[in-house]
């Protein structure tokens, strides 16, 4: 394909011009160039900087950029470029140029300065993959689909993280049986053993899903917002427990790489209040929901009145998010997070005088998942969580392994248009159906 | 008609997902039945602690479940020998008040009564004559025997030298639950000179049918000797809401009595991060809240292959898991049992719990 077919077929720019400020703002708090548009964003955009990045010196899809022409007038004009350049430039003021980086060519775009330019990221261009190699991710953790597709240095990515994991069961699993569950050694081989099975079926997950999307997934991590807050119901179906609905509400406010977290929940018809209050200290990518570390802490306390007990757990963890277009362009748009800490629980009951102090229960505090960005305006991931200390406790299994084995659970949040206010909702099940649904509201 | 046909889709989708939460409800299904039979011309119908092995015009087969049986026989024409497995040495039947003479059986767990016609729709009572007397004595506390049975016997001879009553368990006596395992396990069982009453582990999950053929009930609860004794399923992690209410009504009926609670998975592990423990720590706490408020005395899981003495609760807990299964190393625990001393009538009922080396 020539540089000009890249281009007809890459890029295919509408303009929005408007005649008012030319004050660039922020859009999404978006930092260089055209970086993580919104899809349809009102909010203008610097046009200046690459469009794209290469990425370890493979092919990379080029984003289909696509705006729309909004003048004064209501209708939109829409302009074509070609050959890399504006077809019929409106008439206004001098040119910007906007430089677009297509398969590590440049290609520069003028586009008029006092000019708002509206950037829309359609679905980007495909990774050049074998799309018949796609079944071939159901032999778990090689990276087989890339291997054999074509994308070699990002399926032996994958396959290293699926025999890591798979190093990890061993060594992990291996440790649990030889020291037969030993109180001692239980934490690290505990650790080795889940982190090492989540390691493998991701690394599974990753390669199917990107030898499907092959990097068109569009969106990527939206920035951080200083403050959030977000209410709504929790609803469980549990065969313990007649708990009813509950009214929840969470609060976080972010100063710089710390966030302080605060959250309740208290059942409408029984007589069950849960609090909860966290710190968490950015380790790094403290300003965007994409790569980055934490470590936290954290106490929760919930109080079960009807059954007369009540216990407070605290606990202290580290972790972080990683995107997986570090692993490879074609699995933009996908991340793996997790967590891994250790907590302890206090116990009290009324029969014993109350309080939280009559028994207690260390915890081992882990969580591994994985996630799709929203088209820039939110994100859906699903999970595995060891802890067995909230609502959703242990999976319900008519088996050998019965207690063993945590609850999975999957969340997605969104914002309407990218904006403040949005919605989200979450599902787990363990010991019990927990489904939540909030609306919540950003502030940057 | 759409919102009937709506509710109806509603109804059962919240009955599906609430049925995936109760793993042990089926155990809880096949426990109704347990002791009921209609078979070779006969109709047995017993109070849920027995399993019927087999049943013919001239022979019924029972395994004893608890050192108490309360069973009518109908349909006897000719006299009928009723052959019962597990039970008390000492153990007697009434059949409607009147005592039967006891027959030797092959071993002093296994009684024998000729039952005539005239017994026909009687009540049988099959119990100790100190069934109700507040005596001391002792019993033994023994699980997770599983793929060590080849080496059981050393447990049952060292069980025997003690003066027990009985012997109690919270269960994974096998490995894999099947019916060649447990009954491998019943002719081990065939040394002990006292029954041995048990509930269910997570290792017979695999094959509930066939502790439902050959050892009768999940779940158990008798008095005996003034102590009561509640042995519950938790095999799944969890009790099921059906169980938990006859626990709870078994508890408050015997509020005054000691009482002696077993079950197989720790409501919470002694260690925390091991989580051999309930699926659920709010489930686990209720429970705890629950015997604690009704003051039983003392608390037995298996499941970990230790030993753990704590409390819950202000209860006395014990971890006990020394039948031999593949142990918890760096422990300094080999196999072992308990041996529980029992004083009924006295301000300390439980007079100490001992931790008896086999090893």
């Amino acid at each position: 394909m020539s540089l000009g077919q890249h281009l007809r077929a890459a890029l295919a720019l509408s303009i929005v011009f408007t005649a008012s400020s030319p004050a660039w703002a922020q859009h999404n708090g978006a930092a260089d160039g055209v970086q993580a548009p919104t899809p349809g964003d009102a909010e203008p955009v610097d046009a200046t900087g690459p469009v794209e990045e290469s990425v370890g010196g493979e092919e990379v899809p080029v984003a289909e950029v696509v705006a729309e022409v909004v003048t004064e007038a209501p209708e939109a004009t829409p302009v074509e470029v070609s050959e890399g350049a504006l077809a019929a430039p409106p008439p206004s003021a001098p040119t910007a140029e906007v430089t677009a980086r297509v398969n590590e060519t440049d290609a520069p775009l003028p586009v008029p300065p006092d000019v708002r330019l509206h950037l829309d990221f359609a679905e980007p261009s495909p990774v050049p993959m074998r799309r018949w190699a796609a079944p071939f991710a159901l032999v778990p953790g090689l990276g087989l689909a890339h291997l054999i597709g074509g994308q070699r240095r990002t399926g032996l990515r994958l396959m290293a993280a699926g025999l890591g994991g798979l190093g990890a069961v061993v060594v992990g699993g291996g440790g649990l049986i030889l020291s037969g569950a030993s109180r001692r050694t239980i934490p690290v081989f505990s650790t080795l053993a889940i982190i090492g099975i989540t390691s493998f079926l991701l690394s599974s997950v990753a390669d199917l899903a990107g030898a499907i999307s092959r990097g068109r997934l569009r969106g990527s991590a939206m920035n951080r917002e200083r403050f959030f807050l977000r209410g709504g119901l929790l609803y469980l179906v549990d065969s313990q427990f007649d708990y009813g609905p509950f009214l929840e509400a969470e609060g976080r406010a972010r100063f710089g790489s710390v966030q302080v977290e605060l959250g309740g929940s208290v059942a409408i018809t029984h007589d069950n209040q849960r609090f909860y209050a966290g710190l968490r200290y950015f380790l790094s990518g403290a300003e965007v929901r994409g790569t980055s570390s934490f470590v936290r802490t954290s106490l929760r306390y919930q109080r079960f009145g009807s059954e007369g007990f009540a216990h407070l757990t605290g606990d202290v963890a580290l972790g972080g998010r990683l995107e997986l277009s570090a692993l490879g362009p074609s699995l933009r748009g996908m991340f793996v997070e997790g967590e891994w800490g250790v907590g302890l629980q206090g116990f009290g009951f009324e029969a014993t005088g109350g309080g939280v102090g009559n028994t207690t229960n260390a915890l081992l505090v882990l969580r591994a998942g994985m996630g799709f960005y929203l088209a820039d305006r939110g994100e859906f991931s699903f999970f595995y969580d060891h802890r067995r200390d909230g609502f959703a406790g242990a999976m319900s299994l008519n088996s050998v392994a019965a207690g063993a084995i945590g609850h999975v659970g999957g969340e997605a949040h969104g914002y309407f248009g990218g904006g403040e206010w949005g919605l989200g909702a979450e599902f787990k099940y363990g010991s019990a159906w927990v489904t939540r649904l909030m609306l919540q509201r950003r502030w940057w | 008609m759409r919102k009937r046909s709506l509710r109806t889709a509603t109804s059962l989708c919240l009955l599906l997902v609430a049925s995936c939460l109760r793993p042990s409800e089926h155990h809880e299904r096949l426990d109704e039945e347990v002791g009921m039979a209609e078979v070779g011309g006969l109709r047995i119908d017993g109070d849920g602690s027995m399993a019927i092995r087999s049943a013919s015009a001239t022979e019924v087969v029972l395994w004893a479940g608890a050192p108490r049986l309360r069973l009518r026989i109908e349909g006897i024409t000719e006299p009928l020998q009723l052959r019962v497995m597990n039970t008390l040495p000492d153990s007697e039947l009434s059949a409607g008040g009147v005592v039967v003479t006891r027959q030797n059986g092959r071993r002093r767990t296994e009684g024998l009564w000729t039952l005539l016609p005239t017994m026909d729709g009687a009540e049988l009572v099959i119990e100790s004559a100190d069934a109700d007397a507040p005596v001391e004595h002792a019993v033994g506390v023994l699980s997770d025997i599983q793929e060590a049975i080849d080496n059981m016997a050393e447990i049952v001879d060292r069980l025997n030298q003690d003066e027990l009553r009985y012997v109690i368990s919270t269960g994974d006596l096998t490995n894999n639950g099947t019916r060649e395992e447990l009954l491998r396990f019943q002719v081990e069982l065939e040394r002990l000179d006292v029954p041995f009453y048990s509930t269910v582990g997570n290792h017979e999950v695999p094959g509930p049918e066939n502790w439902h053929e050959l050892f009768g009930p999940f779940s158990g609860f008798f008095v005996q000797n003034g102590v009561a004794v509640s042995l519950v399923d938790s095999s799944n992690a969890t009790i099921d809401p059906d169980l938990h209410t006859r626990m709870i009504e078994f508890a408050d009926a015997n509020v005054s009595a000691p009482h002696l609670f077993l079950t197989h998975v720790p409501l919470f592990d002694a260690s925390g991060f091991r989580a051999g423990a309930f699926r659920s720590r709010n489930e686990a706490a209720r429970v705890i809240q629950e015997l604690s408020a009704r003051s039983i005395d003392a608390i037995f899981f298996g499941h970990v292959h230790s030993y753990y003495a704590f409390s819950l609760g202000d209860v006395p807990t014990y971890i006990s898991g020394g039948g031999g299964a593949i142990p918890e190393r760096l422990d300094g625990i080999e196999r072992h049992y308990l041996r529980v001393n029992l004083v009924p009538d006295s301000e300390t009922p439980i007079n100490g719990v001992t931790f008896v080396h086999v090893d």
